[in-house]
């Protein structure tokens, strides 16, 4: 075993007689390798794989790989969904009880946008499962969690930080058309910095201003721009790269233990000889805010461009909008809070034989939506007529959400919608 | 533990294309190997869900109505012989058998582009060794256009149709093709002008063109193609060939063609199968009903399905052998005499062209990919005493025959030969209602009695199918009513609420038949489902209001004699 530490970088003092040099960053982490039993709910830590190839080949240290696979082989759980990558542009997530599926699986996922919440929804809560989340991931969960679609006790989920995916064949496009670079010969990327790295087979780097690419629609998902949860504290590990300062950086990542759970499966993975991990420093914790903080309030910014409130809209414009909704209902498929199944109200009001100027069938869930959307954008991603539902969506949800102080899927509160007593409205 | 999944399953995943039609949308097919108590479906197919593709080139991801519910829509076909279910190899053989000992003029090979571009070349080598043709059931047009493919518009991408200047639209994209609407939204955005040339207006299009089926394009007007046009229109068993000939003539050679085609592989069949000498459906069916035809394969390919006519059926009764080899159960597998049960589409190792002429391969994200199909086509070949097929031989071997990239990423469009000569064919073809009525009653690929002129009061209309993916493939979705203009709802008198009686002069009723008001030409039926009383694609039908009300309905004295406010 050893730490991916590098000590000169971890502010070792200096030689004496030695030049003033700049002062060196704070450590990301303090103390000495934790054991199983220091590791509690509340605690922030520094964590990497134990496995040099795994360290490497996960780009914050692997951390996440290392304590599935500790939970997959000391069977806390049954399965794991996993991502399947068939390239840098394209993965899909499989059910398994393979290690080295778990192994494989390890690096970023920017352009790779899954729906881990639906594919779940497959299994019925007949399996135990763990799975790596976005935030958005986890609050359709949590969401479903509510409508007693998925059992928490089922499931355990590790949350990434996320500052926003793009969509895999645009960015195909974007590296072959703004990087100059065969899509084919991508092996890695990673976002520092504000840049959209994309690293070669032959080892170069390419960098672009996400900024820039935004400016030309080519940068992340839409609803990613404006996104309010950037930390996935509702899962039972929030981890990334957030907060891990110069001696750590590439090798480690910031782990917070958000439940009871997810302290049992980090301590199962030091324990079981998966991960190692020591404190996370205070200006570790202190950088980590600092990086949320920023995101968000660019966020917030976004929005205000993005976003069209709804009492500044015609009926005319959103008649515009569904013009050429083509009926398909996947919106409704992939929606990670939706819980209704088949027999929907959205569905049962709707009839395509009706002459009615607009779709009621889209009517009826831009209301149910307004206590439960999570703001995802998967209604956009798969809209064949690409319509910006996730954005008419918004423009009901957000007064509602924002009235009531209501984040979805960030608690255990009850959605709002089911706390309305008829006789109150007398 | 709800006890409907068994803990430990496996799932395997497979980056598939879906079957609707030939777009080649990218899907994943999620199935789940288990021990299912119940699987939700009622025709014994595996746990199976789809999921997104947004890294395909195609779709990114999106999918229409059809590719939503793909995983509800299959079911497996099993093997049997005279309805005796048997193992594969047993179904096989038994059809080895009877291909042995029959003349080749007495076979029709069928294979419409249901299946990957290795088996349908598997059924290819089987027909070298029968010396027969395998039929596509295109080649009522080709053989009267003669060098249509070399028009048929291969290369002309969706990326293209984004960034055309202008548009002219021949099929309806909202129902026909629907993923095609992103593209022409694209387009639009980019101030493209799109003129649709039919009879519904559509709100994607800048300019709506009633132009009827048996109209001539040479007295159109608007029609007027330049080389910045981008003509989307489709080749089914259905188009009529006078129509696309006009197309090719006025357009042929300045402006872009993109046709879409109804099935999966329909264009690789077609490019593969172009330089045979095939039959047409109307040859085949025709053929079956003098008893001249004895056997009839069909490789994935519902020639009940794709028929109209719902007299299909009892035509098959007429062959001595119908052999089916298919990929799922359809209505098909119901009227053969052997069926050979393949895997399902989204798991067969192999390729299909698009209407692009894009090359996808079928790959497994997890899981094994499977051959049986191809195998059960090889085993046949030998034991007609030819030699066993290798996958990756016929593969190649077909990817040069088609002269395409293996990257999926990557429309190449083998180098063309010079353009040919565009000879004026089209006013010595017959007419749309001359060539639908041509058709030999009761049992043909379209029926004839339905083409007779109906009664020519205010009630009487045509029909019209709007061919979608669902119709193609025998499956039922939401689609349960036909379409009628605002004036032909007064003219039938019908009401709001209540339905509608259609006949036709066949005799055939549908009563209580839903509608809905569409912005559309007069005088005109339009349906997506197979309806009793329309066996051809042009139907002289009668519309009248549904006698009965429906229930709580009260008609008021304003709304009687149809005072339509809707």
């Amino acid at each position: 075993m050893s730490a991916p530490e590098n000590a000169a970088q971890a502010g070792t003092p200096a030689p004496t007689g030695a030049p003033p040099e700049k002062k060196p960053p704070a450590p990301s982490a303090v103390g000495d390798l934790l054991k199983g039993s220091d590791i509690q709910v509340g605690g922030k830590y520094i964590g990497w794989s134990v496995r040099e190839d795994i360290r490497k080949a996960g780009g914050s240290g692997g951390l996440v790989t290392a304590v599935l696979a500790g939970a997959l082989e000391k069977g806390l759980v049954e399965h794991v969904l996993a991502l399947k990558k068939s390239s840098q542009y394209e993965a899909v997530s499989v059910l398994t009880s393979d290690v080295e599926d778990v192994y494989a699986s390890v690096g970023s996922m920017h352009m790779l946008v899954s729906n881990p919440g639906k594919h779940l929804r497959q299994f019925q809560n007949d399996a135990s499962i763990a799975l790596v989340v976005k935030p958005c991931d986890m609050r359709g969960i949590r969401e479903q969690q509510k409508r007693n679609v998925i059992d928490p006790d089922r499931i355990f989920t590790i949350g990434l930080n996320c500052g926003g995916t793009m969509m895999p064949y645009k960015m195909r496009r974007v590296t072959e058309e703004v990087y100059g670079v065969d899509p084919n010969d991508v092996r890695a990327e990673e976002i520092e910095k504000g840049k959209l790295i994309l690293e070669t087979a032959d080892g170069q780097h390419h960098a672009q201003s996400i900024e820039v690419l935004e400016e030309d629609n080519n940068g992340r998902r839409e609803n990613c721009r404006y996104c309010i949860v950037k930390i996935a504290t509702n899962s039972d590990l929030a981890c990334g790269n957030w907060g891990v300062m110069p001696d750590y950086s590439g090798k480690a990542t910031f782990v917070e233990v958000m439940t009871e759970k997810g302290a049992e499966f980090l301590r199962n993975a030091i324990d079981g000889g998966y991960a190692e991990a020591k404190m996370a420093s205070e200006p570790a914790e202190e950088a980590r805010s600092k990086v949320n903080g920023v995101m968000l309030k660019m966020s917030a910014k976004t929005k205000e461009q993005i976003i069209v409130p709804l009492h500044s809209q015609t009926f005319e414009a959103f008649k515009k909008e569904l013009v050429n909704c083509i009926n398909c209902g996947a919106c409704k498929t992939v929606c990670p809070p939706c819980a209704c199944g088949t027999e929907a109200k959205c569905t049962a009001f709707d009839d395509p034989a009706d002459g009615y100027d607009i779709s009621l069938f889209h009517m009826v869930r831009f209301l149910h939506l307004m206590d439960s959307c999570v703001s995802c954008g998967q209604c956009t991603d798969v809209c064949p007529a690409d319509i910006p539902l996730a954005n008419l969506y918004r423009k009901f949800a957000d007064p509602l959400q924002e009235e009531l102080n209501y984040v979805t899927g960030m608690d255990d509160r009850t959605p709002p919608f089911f706390e309305i007593k008829l006789e109150e409205m007398n | 533990m709800s006890g409907v999944i068994d803990p430990k399953f496996k799932e395997n995943v497979y980056s598939s294309v879906c079957f609707g039609c030939g777009f080649g949308c990218g899907v994943f097919m999620r199935e789940l190997e288990t021990k299912a108590v119940e699987t939700g479906t009622a025709c014994g197919a595996p746990i199976l869900n789809i999921d997104y593709r947004k890294a395909s080139p195609v779709n990114q991801g999106k999918l229409c109505r059809f590719g939503v519910n793909l995983a509800n829509i299959y079911c497996p076909a099993a093997s049997s012989v005279k309805g005796k279910a048997v193992s594969d190899k047993e179904a096989v053989a038994k059809a080895a058998e009877v291909l042995k000992n029959i003349n080749s003029s007495e076979i029709a090979l069928l294979s419409v582009g249901g299946t990957t571009n290795e088996e349908h070349l598997a059924l290819m080598k089987i027909g070298e060794k029968l010396g027969v043709p395998v039929n596509t059931g295109m080649t009522g047009l080709f053989k009267d256009i003669g060098k249509l493919h070399a028009y048929t518009g291969r290369g002309t991408t969706y990326e293209d149709v984004e960034t055309a200047k202008k548009i002219y639209l021949l099929v309806d994209p909202y129902v026909s093709y629907p993923l095609l609407i992103r593209r022409l939204v694209h387009a639009k955005a980019k101030g493209a002008e799109i003129v649709s040339f039919g009879l519904k207006e559509l709100p994607i299009a800048t300019e709506n063109v009633i132009v009827e089926p048996g109209t001539s394009l040479y007295d159109v007007k608007e029609f007027a193609p330049d080389a910045e046009t981008i003509i989307i229109s489709d080749l089914t068993p259905y188009t009529h060939a006078k129509r696309l000939a006009e197309l090719v003539e006025i357009a042929g050679g300045k402006s872009k063609f993109l046709f879409m085609r109804p099935f999966v592989n329909a264009a690789g069949a077609g490019y593969l199968s172009k330089h045979t000498k095939q039959k047409s459906f109307d040859d085949i069916v025709s053929k079956m009903e003098t008893g001249e035809l004895k056997v009839l394969v069909c490789l994935d390919s519902d020639l009940i399905d794709i028929c109209f006519n719902d007299g299909m059926k009892e035509t098959f009764k007429n062959l001595e052998h119908a052999i089916v080899i298919s990929s799922r159960d359809t209505v098909i597998c119901g009227a053969a005499d052997i069926v050979i049960a393949t895997e399902p589409f989204y798991k067969k190792k192999g390729s299909v062209m698009n209407s692009e002429g894009r090359l996808i391969s079928i790959t497994a994200a997890a899981g094994e990919m499977s051959l049986s199909g191809f195998n059960a086509l090889s085993g046949i070949l030998e034991a007609l005493g030819g030699s066993a097929l290798d996958y990756d031989t016929i593969h190649a071997e077909a990817v040069s025959m088609l002269g395409a990239s293996e990257d999926e990423y990557k429309v190449t469009v083998p180098e063309k030969k010079t353009a040919p000569e565009i000879k004026k064919i089209s006013d010595k073809l017959p007419g749309l209602e001359a060539t639908f009525s041509s058709f030999s009653e009761p049992d043909s690929f379209v029926s004839s009695a339905s083409m007779e002129d109906g009664e020519a009061g205010a009630d009487a209309a045509k029909h019209l199918y709007l061919t979608n993916p669902f119709l193609w493939n025998g499956a039922l979705d939401n689609d349960n009513y036909v379409e009628i203009s605002r004036c032909q709802v007064k003219r039938s008198a019908l009401l709001k609420g209540f339905t509608a009686d259609i006949s036709c002069a066949c005799g055939e009723v549908k009563k209580a038949t839903r509608f809905k008001v569409s912005q559309m030409a007069d005088g005109y039926v339009l349906s997506q489902r197979k309806q009793p009383f329309a066996k051809a694609p042009v139907t002289h039908v009668t519309i009248a209001c549904s006698s009965t009300k429906p229930k709580g309905l009260t008609v008021s004295k304003a709304s009687k004699g149809c005072g339509l406010s809707q």
